[in-house]
């Protein structure tokens, strides 16, 4: 598959229509927060958006509109409690970065929602934008671009020194806090859909090799933006060709576009360059980028009943159930998939899919459906509680829609035989009093632990911690991709297990390996 | 005729410190006033004071016949008192020398407005009269000391202010560019017609510059020439 022909997908099309707008418009806010020493401030913001996301989940409303209306609201009100207070925005950023933090946490406790999962609401990448994403990135950018155009000396004084803007005669006051409000919008938004990676990579980074090489703000705003696009574009391509993440690939663009502009800045480097770089070479090395732009990227060509599972369990039960060719995107080494960076491969391998299985708390399967170009593939949304019963019963509903019933019920038999025999093995230690992970309940029941508490995914209070100690247990069986619990264990002197939910771990692939790793650490532990 | 700068009994107190307790200074059109004192005796802070950045809990304030007490936006004054700081806060910020003469103008230019040639000629006449014009595509931070402190006062002057407040104006220069730029203040400060108010620590150097010298010394004024 060439570059141009990618260019037929929407989500290629997404992505550089992005590209195009915020590689522009938001280093430009990079270069406000390099030139006001506003670094702390887009930390604050990010932490503020997290508020505002457990705020939305707490009350149930949107997470992602109360996210980036707390972003818009503190934003307006940092520059003057920093004015009020004169402790400056750097140090409220701190305060305030450390108070939402907190704040955040106790909602989520409250509202029994575990940390990591709480991320997702943040989750946002690339290649995933949809048309509402899309008009989001547009809109402010054209906010951002008309500012700095109508307000230029404005803002070029306020950059250069607060005071000198004040003593000219320039509202000062009201182009600081506008500024302001603009970087907190922009991160809010940006963090909320192209993700935290690249907030760097478009607002940060750009502006930083801008700095160094130019010699005035209308240079450094043209070179922030051309730098912006240019990690962009550069890393939207080297993902595809080397298949690798694309987040990650644009923020490494973006830092070796900054060692260049360090080694410009040097003038006897520069000489050494010059020398270097012959008119000759130059247009040999051309001729090179010109090849590598034609080469043709790796395809992902998929069979034609092919089932795209989001997790190493989804991919599991797919299998379970008589899938013969299942592509999984996240990878089983992730511990938890809301993080996961996709890559560009990932994205085709909806295009050929006919199924698609998902748990139902991947935001980007969702996302990525909505963007997707194959309008005929089928959502399969199951659940992921990884009791035996709940399993046999997911890949049926699978096996159905795959009509692949016969080799489910294959599965089924020797699936329970398995287990069968592994209960067999574990018997001797049924009935130890346990503490259990919540997400590691299914697993207790199984193997008939006696359950005495369940600890929630989020942070231990110690409330829960005193209790569970009291319980005198004999084992805590805390969860491999979230565990928490291993405090309990230290202070109750007792054994201490993390169990697996999705394979991938020690080479497990089925969800027959899931219960048998389970098994074998519980063995282990009293042997 | 009405003082430019009439301060009566003015008290500042920045936190638990009282800065300055009681200070009367007056300054008729076209004087030019020195105010001397130790570091720490509330120079800068007057300056602030004159310019409306800073409020006094006591006392009142008049610029221009302006009672400042009765402003809420003092912008507009602003615009005709030029300010020449001790040291710019961006140092490194990457601006040439003709950008930040003419961010003088930016006041009076108003808002949403691009400087038209006029405020382009103006900016070049002011570097010609203070001696920079040849730097006016050098940046800003790759200037001597002396150099910089011509190119605060060329921007102030730009602004074609009635009153023009200096903020130690020979600190951190040799004592040749110290009498340099104050012969150019002093000569300027003729020709324009200027209220010129200049803070130093060093009333020796000031003395034969001044129509009229204070002595700040602990949050007191004194009239000594």
């Amino acid at each position: 598959m060439s570059w141009i022909q990618t260019l037929n997908f929407p989500f290629m099309q997404h992505a550089l229509i992005a590209i195009l707008f915020a590689g522009i418009a938001f280093p430009m806010i990079g270069v406000f927060i390099l030139s006001l020493n506003l670094i702390p401030l887009r930390f604050a913001m990010m932490h503020i958006a997290l508020l505002g996301g457990a705020i939305g989940l707490f009350l149930r409303v949107d997470p992602i509109f109360s996210g980036m209306l707390l972003c818009a609201i503190s934003s307006l009100a940092l520059g003057p409690i920093s004015e009020k207070t004169k402790l400056g925005v750097g140090t409220i950023s701190g305060y305030f970065m450390a108070l939402t933090l907190a704040l955040a946490f106790i909602l989520f406790y409250k509202a029994d929602i575990h940390v990591l999962q709480a991320f997702n609401i943040l989750w946002g990448n690339i290649l995933s934008l949809t048309w509402l994403d899309l008009i989001f990135v547009i809109v402010i950018s054209l906010i951002i671009l008309s500012i700095i155009f109508l307000f230029f000396k404005e803002i070029q004084a306020v950059l250069y020194d607060r005071e000198i803007a004040l003593t000219v005669g320039i509202p000062e006051k009201m182009f600081y806090s506008l500024i302001i409000f603009m970087l907190g919008l922009t991160i809010a938004v940006s963090m909320r859909i192209i993700g935290a990676l690249l907030v760097d990579a478009f607002i940060l980074l750009p502006a930083m090799g801008a700095v160094l090489i130019s010699r005035s703000l209308k240079q450094i705003f043209f070179f922030s933006s051309l730098f912006g696009l240019m990690s962009g574009i550069i890393g939207l391509y080297l993902s595809f060709l080397l298949d690798i993440p694309t987040s990650s690939t644009i923020i490494i663009v973006a830092s070796l576009i900054i060692a260049v502009c360090f080694l410009i800045q040097r003038r006897s480097t520069m000489q050494k360059l010059k020398k270097v770089f012959t008119r000759g070479r130059m247009s040999v090395l051309m001729f090179l980028m010109g090849w590598i732009l034609l080469l043709n990227f790796p395809s992902s060509t998929l069979a034609q009943e092919a089932v795209v599972a989001s997790t190493s369990l989804a991919g599991a039960i797919a299998k379970a159930a008589g899938a013969e060719e299942v592509r999984v995107i996240v990878s089983s080494e992730m511990r938890h998939p809301p993080e996961y960076d996709l890559k560009p491969s990932d994205l085709l391998k909806f295009e050929g899919a006919k199924v698609v299985i998902y748990g139902g708390y991947e935001r980007m399967v969702s996302k990525l459906l909505e963007t997707s170009k194959n309008k005929n593939v089928l959502a399969i949304q199951i659940n992921t509680d990884t009791s035996p019963e709940n399993l046999i019963s997911q890949a049926k509903k699978v096996s159905e829609v795959l009509k692949t019933e016969k080799e489910e019920q294959i599965w089924e038999r020797k699936f329970l035989e398995k287990l069968k025999e592994l209960q067999k093995k574990i018997s001797p230690f049924s009935g130890k009093r346990a503490i259990v992970h919540r997400f590691a309940q299914p697993f207790a029941q199984w193997a008939g632990l006696q359950v005495v508490q369940i600890v929630s995914p989020g942070e231990l209070t110690p409330k829960v911690i005193g209790d569970a100690i009291a319980k005198n247990p004999e084992l805590v069986v805390d969860i491999y991709h979230v565990p928490v619990a291993q405090v309990i264990a230290e202070n109750a002197k007792c054994k201490y297990i993390q169990v697996i939910n999705f394979p991938g771990v020690d080479h497990t692939q089925s969800l027959e390996d899931i219960f048998e790793y389970n098994s074998k650490k519980l063995l282990q532990i009293f042997q | 005729m009405h003082h430019s700068v009439e301060l009566i009994d003015v008290h500042v107190r920045l936190g638990h410190v009282d800065v300055l307790s009681g200070i009367n200074i007056e300054a008729r059109p076209c004087e030019l006033i020195s105010v001397v004192g130790a570091n720490g005796a509330g120079k800068t802070t007057l300056l602030k004071i004159v310019n409306g950045t800073l409020t006094p809990f006591k006392g009142r304030i008049f610029v221009l016949g302006h009672d400042l007490s009765q402003h809420k936006s003092l912008n507009f004054l602003r615009r005709d008192i030029g300010v020449v700081p001790q040291r710019s806060n961006s140092i490194r910020f990457p601006i040439r020398v003709e950008e930040a003469v003419l961010m003088g103008r930016y006041g009076k230019i108003g808002l949403m407005r691009r400087p038209r040639k006029e405020d382009w000629d103006k900016a070049f006449e002011i570097m010609e009269a203070v001696g920079i014009r040849q730097f006016c595509k050098k940046l800003v931070h790759e200037l001597s000391g002396g150099e910089q402190q011509k190119v605060a006062l060329a921007r102030a002057l730009a602004q074609e202010p009635l009153i023009l407040l200096l903020d130690e104006p020979t600190t951190y220069l040799d004592s040749s560019a110290q009498s340099e730029i104050m012969e150019t203040i002093h000569t300027l400060h003729h020709q324009r017609e200027l209220t010129t108010l200049l803070v130093s620590h060093d009333s020796r150097l000031v003395e034969q510059y001044s129509d009229k010298i204070y002595l700040l010394k602990e949050g007191k004024s004194y009239l000594t020439k």
